[in-house]
């Protein structure tokens, strides 16, 4: 019968006797050597599972323990230790992992698990712990987001103090206001700012923003209203909080797999950019859908959103990216759907 | 950022050759410089990790118990004194309880904080009285897990002890602005390297205030220079951009969106240079100040390799996903462990069980074991 290599250790000391393993006919471990005193047997040991080829150290109940390098022999003495039994259902799993983590094709297999499950999360799992987030999170604490988001740009002098005419200002509320009632969003609010370019976004809590030079550039006040009915679709999907939920879940998850969460940050900053991006597309879908719906009610053709945005993106010249790199999609895009949002729907009235 | 860096526990020393010469203890023991040595290898990792990770989304985050384990018995068995490599012991299932108390523990404060910060506030000067306790656990837990021919290291700090260099040295830092913060962590490394044992010996120490302070005050120059030339750096950059911006509506204003990402590289460099500098020499002073019977361990790292090791790691985990991982800890792991060096001056073979760890005593407590795991 083969023997196995080993050290022999008594338990007692870090001196270390060269000694080999065999096995008996009734499944009984012996170590025996020149250099040990007597023949050693060991009943019911639990040989440790193999780890790619490092050595393994088998731990016997009176303490002592043997050092084996020869990892195929070990595995070999192992199947014989068995021969009548069938293997242990743990031997089998370790076995199997084993396999895997020793070949690059159960390592792509793995991959491949990973990237589906990650994949899936990011797709449908995310966003439903992100509805779970937004719905148990007080509006007072998002509006404090906000306010605090608004705090900084206003001390960093990105948004100034706005200039538009007082009477502007009062009718676009007006008109904020009893778009707010009709659409049945609780908490929103509109302010004014110069910004320096024409912009309009959303804030968590409830704030819009839109900046003196959008008012300017508009060549309709259909196309203000048209703005703002889709900024306020941000705020009744809580959009901006809801991201914010998404993308600490991805980080959550992450973190928890690779158990620290410097890594894990590290390794979500080149997917976050895109699955922001992602996300941030089917909220511009929602908010655009909420705009068509409001325009529609309201006796506004909602092509006035698509042609506001076309003009604004002309201007800007960001007319070239790409969608997928563009967190929003690409105007003419959105005047589509828009489009064919207003003929797939019934239409209230002329 | 954080690589792990504990897995080279302080060793014993051994003799040259494999398994022929049994034992050498009649010669003469002699003073003898070894080099520890490495052999993992970034791919074979790389394989046992993606293995891990699938099965632990897999299992819901059970397996993770296991998968630390395995990870870890590769990392262990793969550093090697003389020819000798280390064991790693924990049972998986110790592990999981840790985690799942941690979790029991966490779940609560996290929900408090969703109720009002006060009672996050409340939750966390509750939460104190443990963190002496986690402290000596998790430390014991994992020195008593590793072993080398085929004894056990082991930690005896006590809880008293750990809350003076825990919770109570944090408190006095705060109340000294800094001021005595190297002399707190002077106080916690001889409390960590003095109560650590290996076998029947106590480890020694001999770190004195002045590296501390050293290492401290150019770390803080070091900082407050990259902090406000980065935020001042940063500032001009936005203006420009404003000037220059047209932006369409969007759901958040974009320059909010720059000003975090350029605060975000900021604060990324000031990580860089404290891991790479001051985390660095924190650890290659702890092992030059310890010694175990009459053995003495001498590790000395560089500052531009591990600067470098630490930066391109982390732009290789950005760039793929964090599929780098594996090979960025084994990167940074064989660096440190082949630098590393023990001065033997004791014969190998003198060392004797500990008398915490008669044969009994370890099965018996792993049932109530909690395997508590914190980077020390």
């Amino acid at each position: 019968m083969n023997a196995v290599a080993c050290r022999y250790y008594d338990g007692k000391s870090s001196s270390r006797k060269a000694g080999a393993l065999t096995i008996t006919d009734a499944g009984d471990l012996i170590v025996d050597g020149d250099d040990l005193e007597e023949r050693l047997v060991y009943r019911d040991v639990r040989i440790p599972n193999r780890v790619a080829d490092t050595p393994r150290f088998i731990h016997f109940p009176d303490g002592a323990v043997c050092e084996v390098q020869d990892n195929d022999a070990l595995d070999e003495l192992r199947a014989r230790l068995r021969r009548d039994d069938p293997e242990p259902r743990r031997d089998r799993f370790w076995r199997l992992v084993h396999r895997l983590d020793s070949t690059w094709r159960g390592a792509a297999a793995a991959l491949a698990v990973v990237v589906a499950v990650l994949y899936s999360f990011t797709r449908w799992g995310a966003p439903a712990v992100a509805s779970l987030v937004v719905a148990t999170t007080p509006q007072e604490a998002e509006a404090l987001l906000g306010q605090s988001g608004l705090n900084l740009l206003r001390q960093l002098e990105v948004l100034e103090t706005s200039a538009l005419e007082p009477n502007r200002r009062n009718d676009l509320l007006a008109a904020f206001e009893a778009m707010r009632r009709e659409a049945g969003v609780e908490h929103a609010d509109l302010q004014f700012y110069s910004l320096g370019a024409p912009n309009a976004f959303a804030l968590p809590g409830g704030t819009v923003v839109i900046t003196d030079e959008l008012v300017e550039f508009a060549e309709h006040d259909e196309e203000i209203i048209a703005v703002l009915a889709h900024e306020l679709g941000h705020v009744e999907g809580r959009h901006v909080l809801r991201s914010m939920a998404q993308r600490s879940t991805l980080l959550a998850l992450w973190t928890a797999v690779t158990g620290d969460v410097s890594l894990a940050a590290l390794s979500v900053l080149g997917p976050d950019q895109l699955i922001a991006q992602s996300y941030s597309r089917d909220f511009e879908r929602a908010a655009d859908e909420f705009a068509a719906d409001y325009l529609l009610r309201a006796g506004i053709s909602p092509t006035r959103l698509g042609d506001i945005l076309e003009r604004l993106e002309h201007a800007s010249g960001t007319g070239s990216f790409p969608t997928w790199l563009s967190s929003h999609p690409a105007a003419a895009d959105r005047a589509r759907n828009a489009m064919e949002r207003v003929g797939g729907r019934d239409e209230p009235g002329p | 950022m954080s690589v792990d860096v504990e897995p080279v526990d302080p060793g014993a020393e051994s003799p040259a050759s494999p398994l022929e010469p049994p034992s050498q203890s009649d010669t003469e023991p002699s003073s003898q410089t070894r080099q520890l040595r490495f052999t993992g290898d970034g791919r074979e990792y790389f394989r046992i990790w993606i293995v891990n990770v699938a099965l632990t989304l897999l299992t819901l985050g059970i397996y993770s118990a296991w998968a630390k384990v395995r990870a870890r018995r590769y990392l262990y068995g793969s550093v090697w004194l003389g020819d000798d490599a280390f064991d790693y012991t924990a049972n998986p299932v110790a592990i999981l309880r840790g985690r799942i108390l941690l979790l029991l523990v966490l779940v609560p404060v996290s929900l408090a904080q969703r109720v009002s910060i006060l009672y996050y506030y409340a939750a966390l000067l509750v939460l104190m009285p443990l963190v002496p306790w986690v402290v000596v656990r998790a430390r014991s837990f994992h020195l008593r897990n590793s072993r080398y021919r085929s004894l056990a290291f082991d930690f005896t700090g006590k809880y008293w002890d750990a809350a003076v260099w825990y919770p109570l040295s944090w408190a006095a830092s705060i109340v000294t602005l800094g001021l005595v913060r190297p002399l707190t962590v002077l106080g916690r490394d001889r409390f960590l390297v003095t109560e650590s044992s290996f076998g029947n010996r106590t480890f020694g120490f001999t770190g004195k205030p002045g590296p501390y302070y050293r290492m401290y005050i150019i770390t803080a120059v070091v900082v407050g220079v990259l902090y406000v030339g980065g935020v001042f750096f940063l500032l001009l950059v936005l203006a420009a951009r404003t000037m220059a911006s047209g932006a369409d509506p969007g759901t958040a204003a974009p320059d909010m969106g720059a000003f975090m990402i350029g605060s975000l590289a900021v604060a990324g460099i000031v990580v860089l240079f404290v891991a790479a500098y001051l985390r660095t020499r924190l650890l290659c002073y702890r092992w030059n100040s310890s010694r175990l019977g009459h053995n003495d361990f001498s590790l000395t790292l560089s500052f531009p390799t591990m600067l470098w090791l630490y930066a391109s790691n982390a732009v290789a985990i950005v760039a793929t996903f964090g599929l780098f991982i594996p090979f960025a800890r084994i990167r940074l792991l064989r660096y440190i462990v082949e630098e590393f060096r023990v001065l033997q001056r004791e014969d190998p073979d003198a060392f004797e069980v500990g008398d915490r760890q008669s044969v009994g005593a370890t099965g018996a407590e792993a049932a109530g074991e909690f395997g508590l795991e914190i980077g020390i």
